[in-house]
């Protein structure tokens, strides 16, 4: 432990970087390169927290201020291996997410700014320790999604970011009033009104149990989002800009079930042992269902949203199996994830570039137009299918087994999910690189920027489907320590491991 | 007679009413001073009148946890006045700033304008320190006389002549109201101290149930949830609001309404603390009735400066809230959000001020196409404000949400709260439609005429700093509204 407040600087240097973006936004270059430089910067810092080793509870840093004393709100960050592992991945696809938007023609400096801001508000939410101050960069993180959509998105751009706001703004409401109830429940307790995550864990919630747990989890399962609360998820997704995709599917998504493994789980541990059942349901019907609607998407930027639907699917159905394997699976599903379904939404946006639509019909044959996109595209397309050896896989495959080890019916349904998975990526593929070319001016292939743009995705996808262990070694303790403080989740399924 | 001398020199206290004092006198000295000047030239009056309220503040401090009173104990200026007391100078500075080049751009640079505001202030201090139900009528008075020649004070629009009439109508109608109420809680009382009246009613409980004294209650409620804006007594405020000058409305939006609020809780909590089942109902429906209607019909306006107007009835409901949970987070939770509401309402109104074009042409939703690329300062500025209406983190109107639903859940009122955070949700839909507008459209034109002045920038930056402070470290000053109430 060193006495230099990393966590501070990690939610500091976006500030100061968005600070800077509107003070010379009429350098659009000087801002670029800020925002690549504040980037870098994070993943570097990350990095270095990514070789530490954590304390005997699991913490590799904490930091703790007094915020607001008067209500017993602190300014506490805590970083741990699942919050660790997300903020690896932020930090990291921020930096590609600054990369593939490097010819922002309109408004540059606003859009480099937002960006940033972006990056505070989900790193705050990974690292707050503290209820009032998560429930502030949930909201925080919110607005510049809003604005990215709203003023860079193609199409219905206005309707999509609006039913963006108005959705996961509505859910997470209910979410403040249940985190105002848990508050004055545990104050009235023990006499110490506190938002302190560790203190509120003790707290005797009796009747009001289950309200609070529907209240927090109303405001994660519309961010994950869960079918039926999925509808803003393919409408924000089709009109995003690339950034804005990449950053949705890659982080945004990922704070749902973050707070559901942060919050929901620990501080309602009977009620989260009730739903278990409600929540595999939901995750196996969202499974089934998006990769239903995937298949006969005929935009691929849509098809590749419901893609995401699906897979999240998967990962809430390892959350609903709660043990060792289907947690852990699950949680390195969520980076996989983020790796190449992030990959694939930048690749269709390279695409819609060049070819001016994604509209699979009148696409075809890029394999012979501009090999290296095809490789790129395939080699992701399939790390999303679950090909052994990529990304996707090794999450599948522990959340599969965890799941069979404690309902073997589940998995066997979910098995059959990943086929549909195989179906509908499959005939992505075949339309778009093979099929007939249609007539019109030649499509360029990639250029530099967008190969290096890509390439470090490409590398860790291989190393998460080849070699886990890197990312996994950091899960196991909070993973048994989040099954520890919730013993009711183990009980749920017979107290099998 | 000379003992009747001596008795009222010894209630004399002048520290009590110093504020309102300083503040009558600058007034005076301003409307002596305009006569000497040549006409058109009020820069020199709003500077004084600057002045006026920053000697003001520094005097009305005194009172803080020095608590002074007097005049038989028709007046205290105790915490909770001078809290109030702060909210209104400050509603009264930032009005002021962005007046003077306003009123010279739509032609109307009348001296008399700051004056007027400053007594309006001085009436509203009495409001906020009257003990006496006599002394709070006075204030309401003095407030409103203002305010009515305020409102309609661009005589040659047919508009702004209207709604003067308008508030000057309605206005003294509820006043009727709020006076007979006075006059039946005398008959019941013998008193118009409020303090007397809440010792009578607990020594004589008989008379709680009582017809005339719930029947006084009602009446002298409607008179001052009239001046709140809450329904179903808003039907003037959308008219009054557009009609009148943008600076006056955003005085309107949040000097009087603080000023009806610290008398209402100072009469309702003090002095009909035995009626407080009775007043809690009829405020909890009144409440639910406010947010709803306020802000479902603020989804149709395209006038920004009406559907401000519904804003403010929405966030009065709001603020009823913390009546209603009349325990001390929520009570103080009021004054705390009186304060951000003053911030984040003056803030916007500034912004529309700056952005109205002359004649009030551009105040439609159409008219802000494409502005915050154009105006990235005020566009950044107005987002910041309007997400603090919304309630967004971290801004002013978070917090003061938070603590007055806070209030409810801890008083037991689930259902209200919950009424509330869904009205919170509704109210998103058309804060957000002027971003969309600001900055999702193409513009238009590219609003060249927009003139930062001076004045009104500074009551901008004034604004964004203390949406943000009190959005962030919001604990100063929470600390300081629960020491603030009774």
């Amino acid at each position: 432990m060193t006495s230099f407040p990393v966590l501070t600087s990690l939610l500091l240097l976006p500030l100061a970087g968005t600070g800077l973006c509107l003070l010379f936004r009429r350098k659009p270059d000087l801002c670029r390169a800020l925002t690549l430089a504040t980037t870098l910067v994070m993943l570097a810092l990350c990095a270095w927290v990514f070789c530490q080793q954590p304390d005997a509870a699991g913490w590799y840093l904490r930091e703790d201020y007094p915020w607001i004393e008067r209500l017993g709100a602190r300014f506490t960050l805590a970083m741990d291996g699942l919050s660790l592992l997300m903020v690896v991945l932020t930090a990291f696809l921020q930096v590609i997410a600054v990369l593939i938007s490097w010819h922002q023609k309109k408004h540059p400096a606003f859009f480099y700014a937002l960006l940033l801001l972006m990056e505070a508000g989900i790193l705050g939410v990974f690292l707050a320790s503290d209820l009032l101050l998560f429930y502030l960069f949930w909201e925080v993180m919110l607005i510049p999604m809003f604005f990215l959509i709203g003023i860079w998105g193609h199409g219905r751009r206005v309707y999509a970011a609006v039913k963006f706001f108005l959705f996961t703004l509505a859910g997470s409401l209910l979410m403040l009033l249940a985190i105002i109830g848990l508050y004055l429940l545990h104050g009235k307790q023990t006499g110490d009104y506190s938002f302190a995550l560790e203190a509120l864990k003790h707290t005797d919630c009796g009747a009001w149990e289950p309200w609070l747990y529907a209240g927090f989890m109303l405001g994660f399962l519309v961010k994950v989002p869960v079918v039926p609360l999925h509808t803003w998820l393919p409408d924000a997704h089709t009109v995003a800009p690339a950034a804005g995709s990449l950053d949705l599917a890659g982080l945004l998504l990922k704070t749902g079930v973050f707070g559901i493994l942060r919050f929901a789980f620990p501080l309602f541990p009977q009620s989260a042992a009730a739903s278990l059942p409600l929540l595999a349901f939901l995750a196996l019907v969202g499974l089934f269902y998006a990769a239903w609607c995937a298949y006969i998407q005929g935009d691929v930027k849509r098809l590749i949203a419901y893609s995401s639907v699906s897979h999240l699917g998967v990962i809430m159905l390892g959350l609903a199996a709660a043990n060792v394997l289907a947690l852990e699976g699950a949680i390195l599903l969520m980076l996989c994830h983020g790796l190449t379904t992030g990959a694939l939404f930048a690749l269709v946006s390279m695409l819609r570039r060049r070819t001016g639509t994604r509209e699979l019909a009148k696409l075809g044959g890029m394999w012979q137009e501009a090999p290296i996109f095809s490789c790129f595209f395939l080699f992701f397309a399939l790390a999303s299918l679950g090909l052994p050896g990529l990304a996707n896989f090794s999450g599948e495959i522990l959340v599969f087994a965890g799941t069979f080890q404690v309902r073997p019916l589940w998995g066997a349904l979910a098995v059959v999910g990943v086929v549909f998975a195989a179906a509908y990526i499959l005939r992505m593929v075949q339309e778009l690189l093979w099929g007939e070319r249609p007539a019109g001016r030649p499509w360029p292939d990639l250029t530099t920027l967008e190969v290096v743009a890509l390439a470090p995705l490409v590398f860790f996808t291989l190393w998460l489907g080849l070699y886990p262990e890197t990312f996994l070694a950091h899960l196991h303790l909070p993973v048994k320590i989040l099954l520890e403080q919730a013993a009711p989740l183990v009980a749920a399924h017979g107290g099998l491991p | 007679m000379e003992n009747l001398v001596q008795l009222a020199m010894q209630n004399v206290n002048f520290a009590a009413i110093m504020p309102s004092l300083v503040l009558c006198c600058f007034g005076m000295a301003i409307l002596l001073i305009n006569v000497f000047m040549p006409r058109g030239k009020t820069t020199s009056a709003s500077l004084i009148s600057i002045i006026a309220l920053l000697v003001t503040a520094v005097v009305s401090l005194q009172g803080w946890n020095n608590p002074q009173f007097g005049f038989a104990g028709h007046v205290a200026l105790d915490n909770f006045a001078t809290f109030f007391n702060m909210t209104f100078l400050l509603a009264a500075g930032l009005t002021i700033l962005m007046s003077d080049d306003y009123l010279r751009r739509e032609g109307y640079p009348i001296g008399e304008y700051y004056p007027l505001i400053l007594f309006s202030t001085a009436g509203a201090m009495w409001m906020a320190s009257g003990t006496d139900l006599m002394t709070i009528f006075l204030g309401l008075e003095v407030l409103s006389i203002s305010l009515y020649i305020l409102a309609g004070m661009f005589r040659h629009q047919l508009q702004s002549n209207e709604a003067g009439l308008k508030y000057f109508l309605l206005g003294a109608f509820s006043t009727g109201f709020l006076l007979y109420g006075i006059a039946l809680l005398y008959g019941v009382a013998g008193t118009t101290n409020v303090a007397d009246i809440g010792l009578y009613l607990s020594a004589h409980p008989a008379m709680i149930g009582n017809p005339m004294t719930v029947a006084g209650m009602l009446l002298m409620s409607i008179g001052f949830l009239f001046k709140i804006a809450a329904a179903p007594f808003h039907m003037w405020t959308p008219d009054v609001y557009q009609g009148a000058p943008t600076p006056v409305t955003a005085f309107m939006s949040a000097g009087p309404k603080a000023a009806a609020f610290a008398a209402l809780m100072r009469i309702f909590i003090l002095g009909l603390a035995g009626l407080q089942s009775e007043w809690t109902s009829l405020l909890w429906g009144l409440a639910i009735l406010t947010m709803i209607i306020g802000n479902v019909t603020a989804i149709y306006q395209t006038n920004l400066k009406r559907m401000l107007a519904y804003s403010s009835i929405a966030h009065a409901g709001y603020a009823l809230v913390g009546l209603v949970a009349a325990n001390a987070v929520g009570v103080s939770g009021i004054l705390f959000y009186m304060l951000a509401y003053t911030f984040m309402n003056l803030g916007a109104f500034a912004v529309l001020v700056l952005a109205g074009k002359k004649g009030e042409e551009n105040l439609t939703l159409e008219g802000f196409s494409g502005f915050g690329f154009k105006r990235p300062f005020l566009g950044v500025a107005m987002t910041i404000f309007l997400l603090s209406l919304m309630g967004i983190p971290p801004t002013a109107g978070f917090a003061g949400k938070f603590y007055i639903f806070a209030g409810a859940i801890k008083s037991g009122y689930i259902w209200l709260a919950i009424i509330g955070v869904l009205n919170s949700a509704v109210s998103l839909y058309y804060y957000l439609r002027v971003i969309v507008y600001m900055y999702f459209k193409d513009p238009q034109e590219d609003y060249s005429w927009v003139s930062m002045h001076t004045g009104a920038v500074v009551s901008i930056v004034i604004a964004i700093v203390g949406v943000l402070y009190l959005g962030i470290i919001p604990g100063k000053i929470m600390e300081m509204a629960k020491l603030a109430i009774f």
